[in-house]
């Protein structure tokens, strides 16, 4: 059981055959060709980029990779030899691992107690043995975790170290590590951090499938690109030092549509939502309290809340929506004390939200398109207790049409619905109320580059309709291309409102990780 | 070969409707097994449990008065489970809506028109009503879970009845037979089919399940229980939990509470020590038995009812243990928790 690290990772060099080749993988499920005829090979030692949209059919084919399903049709080669993976736990044993978009980490357990969970399936439970594994790992490859904390306690980009530090530590030595999405949860300086460790651990001969819509860093990373588009192979690229453009234009098919770039509003109209000296005990012992947060949103502007999540930004959501109440007079809609009202009176006031969570939350992923379409103005639909059912049918598909919502029938269920997808569906269920405060928690989270172009336009549109709209986004470049103004939450505070114009990308960054030691001695220059 | 089971990428609307029938076979068959292992003859067993009531018309009418409860109460859980709200104090709200529909009777025996026996049907639903609205308030106020709350209040209301049929209610003209004065011809149900005990009570029940659908279906209330399936979604929604917690606890009260009066009113004639209040828990198992359906409440009713009078018939002719319809009620709970498995999973086979 004592193998050394270094035997883990096979240090060979690119020789012998391809480390994994695809022949040929078809899949098909009632009504979509998932993956049709996908092939592609990566090599040893190689970081293999998987580009394609959100319903490009990459999930499938990871998951017929990694024997969470079977294919219709073809046949993979591992290490040159024809094999059929039947479950997670052969392609675990074949040296495959996978970080998946979602972690499976116990959020009450330590780090060393997760790991033990699939570490430590035969033999005496022995924790200090995994203990000491993680910390030279850790030295090893610079994945830096605390073995011994509450998985709670960590930050997201820690617990995606875990996540990696399992594949490492598995049983059988790592040759293919497969990241879905990796960076989708990350600070720019996480991501930063993340791809030296892979550039390290590929430098020892691991390969990497790594999964990703995001142009610029599949460029900055990755050695050879494929590139998926509605199931199907339509670009093997040797190099990924293609332009961006050329790769998006492979990715969706023809250029994505350009942001709509209005002119940033220099003269803000009057303010609509106010928020005075909130205070908020954490609700859960997980949560984070809110600590003296002020702050306004004006007619005509966006304003940008950066951080990385878990730092107070959903206890403000929940807070400024009515979710949660609060005293009545530190929150003000148009001047109006509203602290004690909840969402529906919030929403009567013109406030209307999407949230983060959009499975579960942001739809009801059992009902109906129907059924989801009135969700959040089920009031529209109301005759005296009874709903309107064919308006409400009606509703949906003029819903799904307007906004471009691939699907299947208004009456299957929103989990048939892809991720981008289901984001227009949401966002479009809202904006067609015609906000005039409009929140938007993740706008473009894990959401293809076609539909995310859609929805930060209709944010513009929005904003230039007067409406007052605050994002709440992990992705700086994102706050940067839409906001007028910039503000950092971090432990439960906020930072001092930046204006977009000569915005310092550092500051932010220290902002976001570090907390408020590095605002405080700033002066408020907005 | 070795069976292996795959999750389906949708979940099974026609296995939805075959499990609880692959149930009900297997539970059959389990307890023909039970039989034979027990040196009784399975297949007399098997015809005194599930032929001999279909065979004759009053074993039909039989079946039917035994289904009409259980179909009430099994509609109003469909309801309180579909909103989340884990109801199983049935038994309790169907006692107090047979105690709460006696008033009039007990206190006024000699009472006539035809305005008592409406008021008298109304007086039990409220108090099931009533009753649920206990484990309601405590929900809301005390956040106490709503399992133990009503599971408990089964046992008061047990303990009531007792002590209402054995002192202040008994018929002093009993001979110390515990049980109230018998319901007056105008405060008991009209019979729909003489010579049995087919009575309004029994059309009213078969009522309850399609007027719960179409209220799931097409109401405001219908679209938040349904909402209620992710509490998050509910709070997006802007529904209020407590609400939820409310209504749903007085509509599956009220319809226990309906269920006990009727059977008070009707085929028992007075109220009594046993008012065969395990109904309450069996219609736990009719609405899962109907996928919480509204839909299925009525055949799922129909196969329990057939169950009780099936085992009751196989005691007296084969002597079998009176136990035998609650086992055989334990094995199709069972059998359709396993049969449901196949509403999300497909069976597979696989190289070994």
């Amino acid at each position: 059981m004592d193998r050394g690290r270094e035997s883990k990772l096979d240090k060979q060099a690119a020789v012998g055959p391809p480390r994994l080749e695809l022949l040929g993988l078809s899949k098909h499920f009632p009504g979509v060709k998932a993956n049709d005829e996908v092939s592609f090979e990566i090599r040893r030692g190689e970081i293999h980029a998987l580009l394609g949209e959100n319903g490009a059919g990459k999930s499938t084919l990871l998951k017929m990779i990694f024997g969470l399903l079977k294919p219709d049709a073809g046949q993979i080669k591992w290490e040159g030899r024809i094999i059929q993976i039947g479950s997670p736990r052969h392609a675990q044993s074949l040296g495959m691992g996978m970080v998946q978009q979602h972690f499976a980490l116990l959020e009450s357990l330590s780090v060393a107690e997760n790991l033990a969970l699939t570490l430590n399936r035969r033999g005496r439970f022995d924790l200090e043995r995994i203990v000491h594994q993680i910390e030279a790992a850790a030295n090893e490859y610079g994945l830096k975790v605390p073995a011994r904390r509450p998985v709670h306690h960590l930050s997201v980009g820690e617990r995606q170290r875990v996540e990696i530090l399992r594949c490492l530590l598995q049983e059988e030595p790592l040759r293919l590590l497969i990241l879905d999405e990796p960076t989708s949860v990350l600070t720019p300086q996480e991501s930063k951090a993340l791809f030296a460790v892979l550039r390290n651990l590929a430098a020892d001969g691991l390969s990497i499938l790594f999964v990703s819509h995001k142009l610029e860093e599949v460029r900055a990373l990755c050695d050879r690109v494929t590139v998926l588009r509605k199931g199907e192979v339509v670009a093997r690229l040797d190099s990924a030092k293609e332009a961006v453009d050329e790769l998006a234009r492979l990715m969706v098919g023809e250029a994505p549509p350009p942001l709509l770039l209005s002119e940033k509003r220099k003269d803000a109209g009057p303010v609509r939502l106010q928020v005075e000296g909130l205070n908020l005990p954490a609700a859960d012992p997980h949560g984070m309290p809110l600590r003296n947060i002020n702050l306004e949103l004006r007619s005509g502007e966006i304003l940008g809340l950066a951080g990385v999540s878990g730092n107070g930004q959903a206890e403000l959501l929940a807070a400024l929506t009515g979710e949660r109440r609060s005293p009545t007079k530190s929150i003000l809609i148009d001047g109006l004390p509203v602290g004690y009202l909840d969402v529906r009176a919030r929403r009567r006031l013109g406030l209307r939200y999407v949230p983060e969570e959009r499975v579960g939350k942001g739809v009801v992923p059992e009902l109906s398109l129907i059924d989801n379409g009135l969700l959040t103005r089920w009031g529209r639909f109301l005759k005296k207790g009874w709903m309107r059912s064919r308006e409400a049918r009606e509703s949906a598909w003029r819903l799904c049409e307007r906004h471009h919502v691939r699907q299947t029938g208004v009456e299957h269920p929103a989990a048939s619905l892809s991720g981008g997808n289901l984001q227009k569906f949401i966002m479009g269920r809202e904006l067609d109320e015609q906000p005039t405060i409009f929140i938007a928690a993740q706008p473009t989270w894990g959401v293809d580059v076609a539909s995310a172009r859609r929805i930060q336009s209709q944010l513009l549109e929005l904003r230039a309709r007067g409406a007052a709209l605050m994002v709440i986004s992990d992705d700086l470049e994102e706050l940067l291309a839409l906001s007028d103004r910039i503000a950092v939450m971090s432990g439960g505070r906020i930072s001092p409102v930046r204006s977009i114009d000569g915005i310092d990308r550092k500051e932010l960054g220290r902002w976001m990780g570090a907390g408020r030691e590095g605002w405080e001695s700033l002066n408020d220059v907005a | 070969m070795s069976p292996v089971l795959e999750r389906r990428p949708q979940s099974s609307t026609v296995m939805r409707v075959i499990a609880p029938v692959i149930a009900a076979l297997a539970a059959t068959l389990i307890t023909l097994v039970l039989l034979a292992l027990s040196g009784k003859a399975p297949m007399e067993g098997f015809y005194a449990l599930f032929l001999a009531p279909l065979a004759t018309p009053s074993g039909w009418a039989q079946v039917l008065v035994k289904s009409a409860p259980l179909a009430l109460i099994g509609a109003g859980l469909v309801v309180a489970f579909r909103a989340r709200v884990w109801n199983i104090g049935a038994q309790g709200q169907y006692i107090a809506g047979a105690v709460a529909g006696s008033v009039l009777v007990i206190y006024r025996p000699e009472i006539t028109g035809g305005w008592v026996l409406p008021v008298i049907l109304l007086l039990g639903a409220v108090g099931g009503m009533v009753y649920a609205a206990v484990p309601a308030w405590l929900a809301i106020r005390f956040n106490a879970n709503v399992i133990l709350s009503t599971l408990m209040l089964d046992y008061v209301a047990l303990a009531g009845l007792h002590y209402l049929t054995f002192g202040p209610w008994r018929n002093p003209a009993n001979f110390g037979f515990p049980g109230s004065v018998s319901f007056p011809a105008s405060a008991s149900l009209p019979l729909l089919w003489p010579g049995t005990q087919v009575d309004l009570g029994v059309l009213l029940a078969f009522f309850a399940p399609l007027l719960v659908w179409g209220l799931l279906r097409f109401s405001l209330f219908g679209y938040q229980v349904r909402v209620s399936l992710s509490e998050a979604a509910s709070v997006y929604a802007g529904f209020s939990r407590a609400r939820m917690v409310w209504q749903s606890l007085l509509l599956s009260g009220g319809l226990a509470g309906l269920a006990g009066i009727l059977q008070v009113a009707g085929p028992i004639g007075q109220l009594q020590t046993d008012i065969s209040s395990d109904l309450g828990f069996a219609g736990i198992i009719v609405a899962y038995l109907a996928q919480l359906n509204p839909l299925g409440v009525m055949p799922a009713a129909l196969l329990v009812g057939l169950f009780y009078v099936g085992s009751a018939n196989a005691q007296i002719t084969l002597g079998l243990s009176a136990a035998l319809g609650e086992l055989l009620q334990g094995i199709l709970l069972l059998a359709l928790l396993a049969a449901n498995v196949l509403v999300h999973y497909r069976l597979r086979w696989r190289q070994a």
